[in-house]
């Protein structure tokens, strides 16, 4: 009786180190976590690696034919459908390359990447899935790209989608009603522009020597200037109209930047950041929930790379502008 | 002999809730996880002013792995001008001084510290690293990583949040498939940070800093005192020392870095048995000046005293499994008596044991590893382990508070052999 029940705990006691012994002897899952080590953070990785991609097979694009095969991450045919300045339109299912200035009609669709070697305007409601423009590339109303968009400069229309990523070596200008993920550029405005730049200056670095606690009830007051870091660790936080601080914030409720308030730092919030009209944050702006940019707000300087990253969504009004980078794991919005 | 059988009943009793809390707080971690809005690392954000960094790598006889680390980092895409490698030679017996005189000679941004006079040991050579740091940023790597080439870059700009004075990264074994101790300490670090990092962060509790692929502020650290070289878990002491003077330790769960896990159980004996060690003595320098700290909630204080008080676990849990022997052989056990009695224990033990296990699995589950999972219930064996030398750390721990005595720092064994690089 004894050997059986001994028999019978053994047997039971396998059932649950069976399949982990299977494990340790076909070994189908013993390798270690994959991390790329050579991986590093470019905004515009996806225009780089797909103009790598062509340029490993033609050394000059303006050489590529009509129809030609070329052998990318599998086998692509190119289509040059204009070589002439003619609107062009329709549906394409290849990649589509345009060595001269090109406007494109609305309502095409394109349904692989479009190259332009010249300038490009994009007709209203046309579907791209990617583009890579040299030069100037400008959206009608409506274009819906589905993964990215590089060009020199960029300038939408209204209720454009700009899909994963879309960055401009020179400058982005944002339509009403345009929606986003990723932007990259040295300045991101939205509107007709004409915001004041927010001029590079070369103060001395700010380091201011501590971090000053906020109680529950204080603000940073009106026209006040603060040479400290500020953190607020319970409820909302307010800077208060005209008041300068010239460290960074830290806030744990909602953050509000208001009417003409400066921020030399950066200012870094657990829920929403509400950026009131005129105020200007000179540093990044980081939040674990929705980042709203008041009329005429801006991010970052001139001739600088700041950002504004944000877990939960973005919201920009008109005259709002951006030096650098702009992220969310959420949706961003022209209003 | 009644007095002495109310205390084991009492003993037994205090077992099963602070099992009962550990398991909870398992629980919770693991949820929040899997079902809560995840909190974001600011790794996202791109700067073009960047801080000025320091690494430091501190090495004992680590010719095995000295030049995998530094070259890892010459690699790094961190500004040259803002980046300075401090590979700490620490009475070194081996080639490590030849190995890093090579590198210092063929690249200026690496500036070599050789030690042979004073304290052996990291929190000591840390100490006289950071004398020489020129960076406002330390960044600390064992001997045995390999840092990926944005991984500087990643851990620094976690130091954009004013509040954060420490930021740490998520450790992943190189070694996986070496052999099953390997393979077992792949699942426990994939608990530690995708589940138990990750959610303590979210919660805004108390992630910690691991002492390596992690940095701090330097300022911070040098007005502070520095490291305490009396203290062998220097990472925990500075983390709790952070947090009680209101800063924050931000964790990173994307800044990965492969590290050599050891791969013989003696090693591990070792590593775990200074670990426990070094975490006590931390518990008795801060569990009074963290129920004190005027920056902590509560929320926060329950969560450093639980981590505070975690390589107390398993010494409370083998007296109690001793103590439940006792009562047992004593015809005592009768503590609670009733049907509801058995439901609890049933409960406990089908759920309560399976918590960890549970935590565990979801990191799995999360890093997308279909089959290792199968290898959980091997866990149970490191367990009992880690019970004895967790236990023998905590008497060693004990015996420092009362002696005064200084702790002698013991390198974890590395396995890795490379071959010579070219600079």
């Amino acid at each position: 009786m004894l050997i059986i029940c001994l028999a019978l705990f053994i047997v039971m006691l396998s059932f649950a180190f069976l399949p982990g012994w299977i494990e340790i002897k076909r070994k189908k899952d013993d390798k270690s976590m994959h991390i790329n080590n050579n991986y590093v953070r470019d905004p515009e990785y996806f225009a780089k690696s797909f103009k790598k991609l062509l340029l490993k097979r033609v050394k000059d694009l303006n050489a590529i034919e009509d129809g030609q095969e070329l052998e990318l991450s599998q086998g692509e045919i190119i289509n040059c459908p204009s070589q002439s300045i003619e609107p062009v339109s329709g549906s394409y299912k290849h990649i589509t390359l345009f060595k001269r200035p090109v406007n494109i009609m609305p309502h095409s669709q394109f349904f692989k990447e479009v190259v332009c070697l010249k300038q490009a305007q994009i007709g209203q409601g046309t579907l791209l899935r990617a583009g890579l423009c040299n030069e100037d590339c400008s959206l009608a109303d409506q274009v819906h790209v589905v993964r990215w968009l590089d060009a020199k400069k960029i300038v939408t229309g209204e209720n454009c989608n700009l899909g994963v990523s879309t960055t401009a070596k020179e400058m982005l200008l944002l339509g009403r009603g345009c929606r986003f993920t990723r932007l990259y550029a040295p300045v991101i405005e939205v509107g007709t522009g004409g915001t004041e730049e927010v001029q590079a200056k070369s103060l001395p670095f700010l380091k201011p020597a501590y971090n000053a606690f906020l109680e529950d009830s204080e603000a940073i007051e009106k026209g006040k200037l603060y040479e400290v870091n500020i953190v607020k660790r319970h409820g909302d936080l307010v800077v208060e109209a005209g008041a300068v601080v010239t460290g960074s914030i830290k806030g744990y409720g909602k953050i509000t930047i208001a009417n003409q308030a400066t921020v030399l730092g950066n200012v870094f919030g657990e829920k929403d950041i509400i950026i009131e009209a005129g105020a200007k944050i000179w540093g990044d702006v980081f939040a674990n929930g929705i980042v709203e940019m008041g009329p005429g707000s801006s991010i970052g300087q001139s001739g600088k790379c700041k950002s504004l990253v944000t877990r939960d969504g973005i919201k920009l009004h008109q005259n709002s502008r951006i030096y650098g980078y702009v992220s969310t794991d959420g949706e961003g919005v022209v209003l | 002999m009644v007095g002495i059988i109310w205390i084991l009943k009492l003993y037994f009793i205090f077992t099963v809730v602070v099992m009962v809390i550990y398991g909870v707080r398992h629980y919770i971690f693991t949820y929040n996880r899997l079902y809560y809005p995840q909190r974001k690392y600011c790794q996202d954000i791109l700067d073009s002013d960047v801080f000025s960094v320091s690494v430091v790598i501190p090495m004992h006889n680590e010719e095995a792995v000295a030049e995998g680390v530094l070259q890892a980092l010459l690699r790094s895409n961190y500004p040259e001008d803002k980046l300075e490698i401090i590979p700490i030679n620490d009475f070194s017996e081996d080639k490590t001084q030849e190995i890093l005189d090579k590198y210092a000679a063929a690249d200026k941004r690496v500036h070599p510290l050789h030690r042979f006079e004073g304290d052996r040991g990291k929190p000591a050579a840390l100490n006289e690293a950071m004398k020489l740091a020129k960076g406002e940023i330390i960044i600390v790597f064992d001997a045995d990583y390999i840092p990926a080439r944005d991984l500087v870059k990643k851990l620094s700009i976690g130091f954009l949040d004013p509040q954060v004075g420490a930021v740490m990264g998520r450790v992943v074994p190189v070694n996986t498939g070496k052999n099953l101790l390997t393979r077992l300490l792949d699942l426990e670090r994939s608990g530690g940070y995708q589940v138990d990092q990750q959610a303590r962060y979210n919660m805004d509790l108390l992630p910690q800093y691991g002492g390596t692929v992690g940095g701090f502020r330097k300022d911070l650290l040098m007005d502070t005192g520095s490291f305490n070289i009396r203290v062998l878990a220097e990472d925990t002491e500075l983390t709790y020392r952070l947090f009680c003077r209101g800063w924050k330790v931000s964790y990173a769960n994307s800044a990965e870095c492969y590290e050599e896990a050891p791969e013989s159980w003696v090693v591990r004996a070792r590593q775990i048995q200074r670990w426990s060690r070094g975490h006590n003595q931390c518990m008795w320098r801060y569990f009074v000046p963290v129920l004190k700290s005027t920056y902590l909630t509560f929320w926060e204080k329950l969560d450093g005293l639980l981590l505070l008080c975690i390589y107390m676990m398993p010494v409370i849990l083998l007296l109690g499994i001793i103590d439940s022997l006792l009562l047992f052989f004593m015809d005592e056990m009768h503590i609670i008596a009733g049907w509801i009695f058995l439901i609890f224990l049933g409960a406990y033990n089908t759920f309560g044991n399976f918590a960890p296990f549970f935590e565990i699995g979801t990191a799995c589950f999360l890093d997308g590893a279909r089959q290792r999972v199968f290898l959980l219930p091997y866990i149970a064996f490191n367990f009992y382990f880690y019970m004895w030398f967790i236990t023998k750390g905590f008497f060693q721990a004990i015996l420092d508070l009362i002696t005064r005595r200084k702790a002698t720092w013991q390198k974890t064994a590395r396995f890795r052999q490379e071959k010579g690089g070219t600079v």
